[in-house]
């Protein structure tokens, strides 16, 4: 045993805020779309190399990167669906139809973007952070950002699903499709804001991840699973939970380090995604 | 990166090259080239990864080989016939590797296999050995083959069992006693990271923690903790140099202190220049560049690259020179024969420096010892090789040589 | 003339591995309708066990601790036979989900004993991995014919496998499978106890998938847990997909395809300096045809027989329509 450090728990901190961002979209795509996204890691992918275009390719700053990222992902999630989920979902196929098709796009846009930016990694044009000493934490400027934006997104998601028709319309669509479709709600409309905002704010935790590390074509579709264990640690559909549950799951990871070989750090994730489908599918805040 | 964008045209030419030939063998059934006289094309195999995280193996180590095949034919060829070489992406993974070389050995009728890495390595060795092809490789390290080679298999980079030794030797010449020891979390990394951890521990330093880490993953501060607990003055440091810049780079921002030893991948000038200041003061071990012929090597490469060579090259090019040399004396490029001859034409006798020499005394019916870029390259009896080691030091821009290290420090 | 043969031979005999990964994979998803996308997970235990199993006792430099030299069709039995336990074990929690958690789940449990593999080195060699797995009949056989024979050997297990699911399709046993997979609701008031049916063709499955595991490890003599990585399930899928699910001839055709395709493009003249994107170009276009495959024709080159498109579209929903 090795005795608790609190760095763990800023680790744990910023690297959950980006899977919370990444997975409050899987979990409202879910909700509303009904079909287990396996594209959504790219999205992630997009947003970041998006960004890099802008700021490396274009020499744009990074702010202004990060900003113009978000509508070039957003456009890709819409074209995607519309050119290959819309016309399945018109033909009347189900969640596993969809399912499928969306790990067939997943191998088409990573490597896509392998394809053109080959497999090394690759950084953003920023100045290299040193980490100030809070209490004897050390914690960087790039990770009080994350943090910062990860909240305030979130912030901005609850006012969203609480305070605006498009919010409550959202939430009507994921619990009933049909009763929403029959009380007037224009389904296609919240289906496309839907996407909106799943990307988007994938988008941006794409660019933070990038900033806090590096770009690589793999980097969202290997977050697939921690994103899925996020989603379903906190219940699916429920975008709270998603935010619980990026939290909790990236915590945990940065923690177990201390207790077990740091390779078994990625399959923590996965252990406690299996343990809980079995035990409360419902997840941690026990339905929807 | 920039230089060897520049080698996709040649490796176009090859696979044109190539591909036309194995469209004719395959339409006129000609392709036999294991046979003796009459001019014909002595075939090559470089197996190794071209994409992938570590897709610079396989091409910076086609630069090394084409530099070595073209002195070769200027010199003549092996025998009286021209050398080419066959390339093929093992992927570093298996399934790939096992095709790729079965598809140079008998599709192509390669004379002998240069490559692969310490990933599939020991994938295809039996399937080489079945054949009876020898296998050079350049750059598999890992200390698991130490016992296995010296028929068919032989390796001109160290074994990472005297590797890590050397970095723990180190460690221990600059008066540490206290290290962690960190490594990524594959063949490459374990072997030669825990090669580390005993060889300090028999010279009597502590080893105050032992981190594997994942490769691929964007963060390491974690691990990075874990590793500085005990505040080591010393870290070595094992992993590719993508891995290894994250994790250099997040040490740097946490401020943690210690002097790093880095492995093979990132002790070329490049990372030094790319990581600056970080890593001033850091040690690796490296090939012995005070040789004439490491730098007459290295010119040329850089003349064909546009950078200075990367790890493994001048070990590639050797490989290639050694096999060359052994078709010489076997008279043949049958590769059965050939490998029969390897390792004496490595070791034990008289010494020569080039592929002109080596050819010319073999004619004089005289028994050589190739002398090589990289080193010495005298294959022990399992085909591997106890070379010194040159010990390096980043000056904030480039590696420079600061020490050596002798095969018999290594005995500990 | 016999070395391009040779070459051919190779490639024929992963194809042939693979065809049986399908049939197994088939068996689970055409049949049963289930979503496993843990599949390599019973390839990796039907590798391991049989290599372990007939490996020789290990020597000190070795990493693993336990190699028991038995021959070699006990080593391919135990191997299924392992494959089945897990399949059991990983079968119990997850076989009660709905569809899409069961992808999801199954993914998560064979990453994990994935990194098992990696770090259990006592048991498996580590990242390190095994070699130096026997072969049969390696005196028997004379050495330039060997790599036709276990082309052979492989030919022989799939007809086997191809003939056994044949069987089960057609036996009460498949019909309540099929009718289990199509209306669960209805084969519940019928009284069939679903959990159990369900849990067979799990296990049928993963034995077929341990048994191509088993073929793998004496075919390429090494193991190393980086081969079984996610995407040999994706290519078993993808197979499956094009070629047909619902069907084991599909599975085959699939397999065979796949496989060619991907051996073919190495031979592929460097037109246009695409030789160094041509991997993920490759892999580019299985994606697509994937997408394209559902979209126009979801029931793969040779459709299940007598199954309508509208039929199957009804066997690609999902059960729950509401959250």
């Amino acid at each position: 045993m090795i005795s608790f450090d609190p760095q763990f728990l800023i680790n744990g901190l910023t690297t959950g805020g980006t899977i919370a961002l990444a997975a409050i979209g899987l979990t409202l795509i879910f909700g509303v779309l009904n079909f287990i996204n396996f594209a959504h890691g790219e999205y992630l992918t997009i947003g970041a190399y998006a960004a890099f275009v802008a700021n490396v390719s274009l020499g744009l700053p990074i702010l202004l990167s990060a900003i113009l990222a978000v509508p070039v992902t957003v456009v890709f999630a819409l074209v995607i669906d519309r050119i290959v989920f819309y016309p399945l979902r018109r033909q009347g196929a189900g969640a596993l139809a969809l399912l499928i098709t969306s790990v067939g796009v997943s191998i088409v846009v990573r490597n896509l973007i392998e394809t053109i930016w080959s497999s090394d990694t690759r950084r953003y044009d920023l100045a290299a952070g040193e980490a100030m000493s809070i209490l004897g934490i050390r914690i960087t400027a790039v990770q009080i950002i994350i943090l910062v934006t990860s909240l305030l997104l979130m912030v901005g998601v609850h006012l969203l699903l609480t305070r605006t028709t498009l919010g409550v319309s959202m939430r009507a669509t994921a619990s009933n499709q049909s009763l929403a479709m029959s009380s007037g709600i224009n389904t296609e409309q919240v289906v496309r804001w839907t996407w909106v905002i799943g990307a988007g704010l994938t988008a941006v935790a794409g660019v933070l991840i990038g900033i806090d590390t590096v770009l690589r074509p793999t980097m969202g579709f290997g977050l697939l699973l921690v994103m899925f264990a996020a989603v379903i640690l906190g219940g699916i559909g429920d975008p709270y939970g998603a935010m619980l549950g990026g939290f909790v799951i990236g915590f945990v990871q940065e923690v177990s380090v201390a207790f077990i070989s740091a390779s078994y750090k990625p399959a923590v994730a996965f252990m406690i995604m299996v343990a809980l489908l079995v035990w409360k599918p419902e997840g941690l805040r026990g339905g929807t | 990166m920039a230089g060897l964008s520049d080698i996709s045209s040649r490796r176009e030419f090859i696979k044109t090259a190539t591909a036309s030939g194995a469209a004719l063998t395959l339409a006129g059934c000609t392709g036999e080239s294991t046979g003796s006289s009459s001019s014909e094309t002595i075939t090559i195999g470089l197996l190794q990864p071209f994409t992938g995280e570590v897709g610079w193996v396989g091409e910076s180590s086609e630069v090394a080989v084409e530099i070595a095949i073209d002195e070769i034919n200027n010199a003549g060829g092996i025998n009286g016939n021209t050398v080419e070489i066959v390339a093929e992406d093992t992927e570093a993974g298996q399934q790939t590797a096992t095709s790729a070389i079965r598809k140079l050995i008998n599709s192509d009728g390669a004379s002998t296999i240069l490559g692969p890495t310490s990933f599939t390595l020991p994938a295809v060795m039996g399937i080489a050995q079945d054949n009876q092809v020898p296998i050079i490789s350049p750059t598999a390290g890992t200390s698991e083959l130490d016992d296995v080679g010296g028929e068919y298999i032989f390796r001109t980079a160290s074994s990472d069992s005297l590797g890590g030794r050397a970095m723990a030797r180190i460690a221990e010449q600059n008066g540490y006693e206290e290290i962690a020891v960190m490594y990524v979390d594959n063949q490459g990394g374990r072997s030669f990271g825990k090669t580390v951890v005993e060889g300090f521990e028999a010279l009597g330093g502590t080893v105050t923690t032992e981190v594997a880490v994942t490769p691929g993953k964007n963060s390491y501060r974690s691990e990075l903790t874990k590793a500085f607990e005990g505040s080591p003055e010393f870290v070595s440091l094992t992993a590719g140099a993508e891995t290894g810049s994250i994790i250099l780079n997040q040490w740097n921002e946490q401020g943690l202190g210690g002097v790093w030893g880095l492995s093979d991948d990132m002790q070329t000038n490049g990372f030094a220049s790319e990581m600056g200041d970080i890593i001033e003061g850091s040690y690796a071990i490296g090939p012995l560049s005070g040789g004439d012929r490491y730098e007459e090597f290295a010119s040329e490469y850089e003349s064909r690259a546009g950078e200075s060579p990367r790890p493994f090259t001048a070990e590639g090019y050797d490989a290639m020179i050694l096999a060359a040399l052994a078709a010489e004396a076997a008279g043949s490029s049958n590769p059965a024969e050939l490998a029969e001859q390897i390792i004496s034409v490595s070791q034990d006798g008289e010494a020569v420096e080039s592929f002109q020499q080596g050819s010319n005394a073999i004619e004089d019916g005289a028994d050589i010892n190739y002398q090589g870029a990289s080193g010495p390259v005298d294959f022990t009896e399992n085909g591997n090789i106890r070379s010194p080691f040159a010990v390096v030091q980043s000056n904030g821009d480039s590696w420079e040589q600061t020490g050596r290290i002798e095969p018999d420090q290594l005995e500990f | 003339m016999l070395e391009q043969f040779s070459f051919v031979t190779s490639v024929a005999t992963v194809a042939g591995i693979y065809a049986i990964l399908a049939i197994g994979l088939n068996v689970h998803w055409g049949e049963a309708g289930l979503l496993n996308f843990g599949h390599v997970a019973f390839f990796a235990v039907g590798a391991y066990t049989s290599a372990l199993l007939t490996i020789a006792s290990p020597s000190a430099s070795q990493a693993y601790s336990f190699g028991f030299g038995m021959p070699i069709p006990v080593g391919i039995v135990g191997g299924c036979i392992a494959a089945g336990i897990i399949a059991f074990l990983m079968g119990i929690p997850t076989l009660k989900l709905r569809e899409d958690y069961l992808a999801v789940v199954s993914i998560g449990l064979a990453e994990i004993l994935r990194y098992g593999l990696m770090n259990e080195n006592w048991l498996t060699g580590g990242v390190g991995g095994i070699y130096g797995i026997e072969r049969p009949l390696t005196e028997a056989i004379p050495f330039a014919f060997y790599n036709l024979f276990y082309l052979g050997l492989v030919l022989v297990a799939l007809v086997g496998c191809y003939l056994y699911t044949k069987k089960l399709r057609r036996s009460p046993f498949g019909r309540v499978l099929r009718s289990i997979r199509d209306d669960e609701e209805a084969a519940v008031a019928l009284g069939k106890e679903t959990f159990r049916y369900r849990m067979q063709a799990f296990i049928i499955g993963a034995v077929i998938a341990g048994l191509a595991g088993s073929l793998w490890a004496h075919y390429t003599t090494a193991l190393t847990p980086t081969a079984f990585a996610t995407n040999i399930t994706f290519t078993t899928w993808v197979a499956l997909i094009i070629g047909g699910s619902g069907n084991p001839k599909g599975a085959i055709a699939g397999a065979g395809l796949i496989i060619s395709f991907r051996e073919a493009t190495r031979y592929l003249p460097d037109v246009y300096g695409l030789g160094e994107i041509m991997p993920t170009l490759r892999l580019i276009f299985v994606g697509v045809l994937v997408i394209v495959t559902i979209r126009y024709r979801p029931e793969g080159l040779l459709p299940e027989r007598n199954i309508t498109r509208a039929e199957y579209y009804n066997r690609l929903e999902s059960e729950s329509e509401n959250l």
